[in-house]
């Protein structure tokens, strides 16, 4: 009978001794991932006629608009949004740029500040706007996404005969904080 | 809730792998080892098992890492610790689930000393295969000029009713060989597959990034899955899939006993080697393409307005082309092949009746496994020594230790118990891990309850 006893023992060790360590599962509540993905947005290269009405005249704007809705499914985790911009501009004269968002009636609900300033004849220039989270919410509400290309006054007017380009470039990042909050 | 269901996921990912049964197979001539190995010699005159108890299997696994890995409590900043796990995440992770429930098993010896066995069981089997760089994308991000493949994501998910019949018959004193007849009966299969696909994000001539999704090609088949109303779903639309209401199969199981010497024996088996034909509510898909991006590129042209999205997502189903396919297709069952050779030494010190029917009477049983399965999700390579010893006439034990993809160090223990006619058995492994089971990143737990009536019983 020594050897049952030997194998009832042997089992009491391995089934009935202390069959955990010290873990603690409330960890999760810090517990977070920060991701952040890239993405390319719009772009553009304006020259001279882009900027001239019919008659041959500088505008004072010019409008384009992208129609679509997005999914609100990953907006419990996403932090903010970093837009960059970059812009080259051989024209004299300066430019601003704006980014708006449109609800489904045509209504400006959001616009994304600053306004982006492209000065005359600037090389490669970099400018980082940013959605804060308390804005983030606009973009999920929005049906429609505008960008507005201003020519405010200026000296170096625009005209047929005017050589030049304005290359526009963006990306953005979403940050995003996966977390059991 | 979202707390426990984390904790839920990560404990049941962490008690678990795949399908190897090393301590049932060839134990005790447990009327479970019949499904094992159709060709195992069994002593007794018939057997019943307690229906529901007679064999209640659970197993599964996670390869990447355990609950102790995130939850261990040291002081140390849990994301440190996940970052930690998402660093050492091999180039490949397998999780697996497999649950078998004997509903019915039962048994006995025919006038020509055939054994003949039939039962039937549910089984819910569910394995995915996880690539590194889909961890990464998620974790990480996409960094530029890194390559993301996803060609080694893989899933297979199967609820199934068995019904099974098979015999067992000696041809002369060195060889017994049996086949099992199998019956499935399938209430919902799923299968997923990327065959190829990369994804990349370099710097744009255009725009800031260029990305890239090369040669994507993946497939999704479902059957049972997705339903055209779940409102109206009962418990009864799966329990009649279970009885032979879903989408039918057939399988064979054929194995073999082979005494070489009065101490050795070798063993073998071939598992599932069958198909289900998905006819009912099946839906399937299948993505190819490449597609490449670097934004998109405005017009402003007041005259001409561009419906941009519209074109995008146009433009991008026209690349990457997904076909909806509803007709039917077959799923092969995985493949499981079992193998061993076996050294049976010392006499018992009590030769009771009850074991003089047997072939040949010893202590002690020593020997060597293997174990693999053939799968297109995933296939998998075990090896065990074992050691399995009589106690007395109504104790036997097994020990075992194996090596699998999983784990070099998982020691496991059965025991079967015999009184009279009720029998008992119990098997358990990666005891190593009994003192943390958080620590465990596999672990197996299998126990049933029989009636075994020998001649003189």
């Amino acid at each position: 009978m020594r050897t049952p006893k030997t194998i009832f023992i042997l089992l009491c060790i391995l089934l009935f001794q202390s069959c955990t360590e010290d873990v603690d599962f409330d960890q999760i509540d810090d517990a977070s991932i920060q991701t952040s993905y890239k993405l390319s947005l719009v772009y553009v290269d304006f020259e001279a006629p882009d900027f001239l009405n019919i008659q041959n005249q500088e505008i004072p704007y010019t409008f384009d608009l992208i129609q679509t809705t997005v999914e609100d499914s990953s907006q419990d985790y996403l932090e903010k949004i970093e837009i960059t911009v970059i812009t080259e501009n051989t024209f004299s004269r300066p430019f601003t740029c704006q980014f708006l968002m449109y609800n489904a009636e045509g209504k400006t609900i959001y616009s994304l500040q600053p306004e982006v300033v492209i000065e005359p004849n600037s090389i490669e220039n970099t400018t980082i706007l940013e959605i804060p989270q308390e804005d983030l919410h606009f973009l999920f509400e929005a049906a429609a996404y505008g960008f507005i290309f201003e020519l405010p006054p200026s000296a170096n007017q625009i005209n047929s005969t005017t050589i030049g380009t304005l290359s526009f470039k963006s990306s953005m990042e979403l940050f995003f904080n996966f977390n059991n909050q | 809730m979202r707390k426990l269901i984390i904790i839920w996921s990560l404990l049941v990912t962490t008690i678990n792998y795949a399908q190897n049964k090393q301590l049932l197979y060839g134990f005790d001539e447990l009327p479970q080892t019949l499904l094992l190995n159709p060709g195992a010699e069994v002593s007794y005159k018939t057997h019943v098992g307690m229906p529901l108890l007679s064999g209640i299997h659970l197993q599964g696994g996670f390869s990447g890492f355990s609950a102790y890995d995130i939850f261990k409590d040291d002081g140390v900043d849990v994301n440190i610790k996940i970052r930690n796990v998402v660093d050492q995440f091999g180039t490949q992770e397998f999780v697996s689930f497999n649950q078998q429930l004997e509903v019915i098993n039962a048994g006995f010896r025919l006038p020509n000393n055939s054994y003949l066995s039939f039962g039937y069981y549910q089984e819910t089997d569910f394995i995915g295969r996880i690539p590194k760089d889909m961890v990464d994308l998620f974790y990480h991000g996409n960094t530029i000029d890194k390559v993301y493949s996803f060609n080694k994501f893989g899933l297979r998910a199967d609820v199934t009713g068995v019904l099974h019949v098979g015999i067992s018959k000696k041809i002369n004193n060195k060889w017994q060989v049996g086949a099992r007849a199998k019956i499935y009966s399938g209430v919902a299969n799923a299968r997923a597959k990327i065959k190829s696909g990369d994804f990349y994000t370099e710097n744009g001539n255009q725009n800031v990034y260029n990305h890239h999704l090369d040669n994507v090609d993946l497939y999704f088949q479902s059957s049972g899955i997705i339903l055209d109303d779940y409102d109206d779903v009962e418990t009864s639309f799966y329990t009649k899939k279970l009885l032979f209401g879903g989408n039918l199969g057939l399988g064979i199981d054929v194995g073999f006993t082979h005494h070489l010497t009065k101490h050795w024996e070798i063993t073998g088996s071939v598992l599932d080697f069958g198909f289900i034909s998905n006819s009912k509510e099946t839906e399937s898909y299948t993505v190819k393409g490449d597609y490449q991006i670097e934004g998109i590129n405005l017009f402003f042209d007041e005259n001409n307005p561009q419906d941009y999205w519209s074109d995008l997502e146009d433009d991008f189903n026209s690349k990457v082309v997904t076909d909806t396919i509803y007709s039917s297709y077959t799923s092969l069952k995985p493949i499981k092949f079992n193998g061993a050779i076996t050294y049976s030494f010392g006499k018992p010190r009590t030769d009771d009746c009850r074991f003089q029917t047997e072939f040949n009477v010893f202590t002690n049983r020593l020997g060597f496994q293997l174990y693999s399965t053939l799968g297109e999700i995933n296939s998998q390579i075990a090896a065990t020594l074992f050691y399995e010893r009589r106690i007395n006439k109504n104790i036997r034990v097994k020990a075992t230790y194996t090596a699998d993809s999983f784990s070099y160090k998982n020691i496991g223990l059965g025991v079967s118990t015999k009184i009279g006619a009720f029998n008992s058995y119990l098997l358990v492994d990666n005891l190593l891990n009994m003192n943390n089971v958080y620590n465990a990143k596999s672990a197996s737990i299998q126990a049933g309850i029989n009636l075994i009536f020998n001649n003189k019983n």
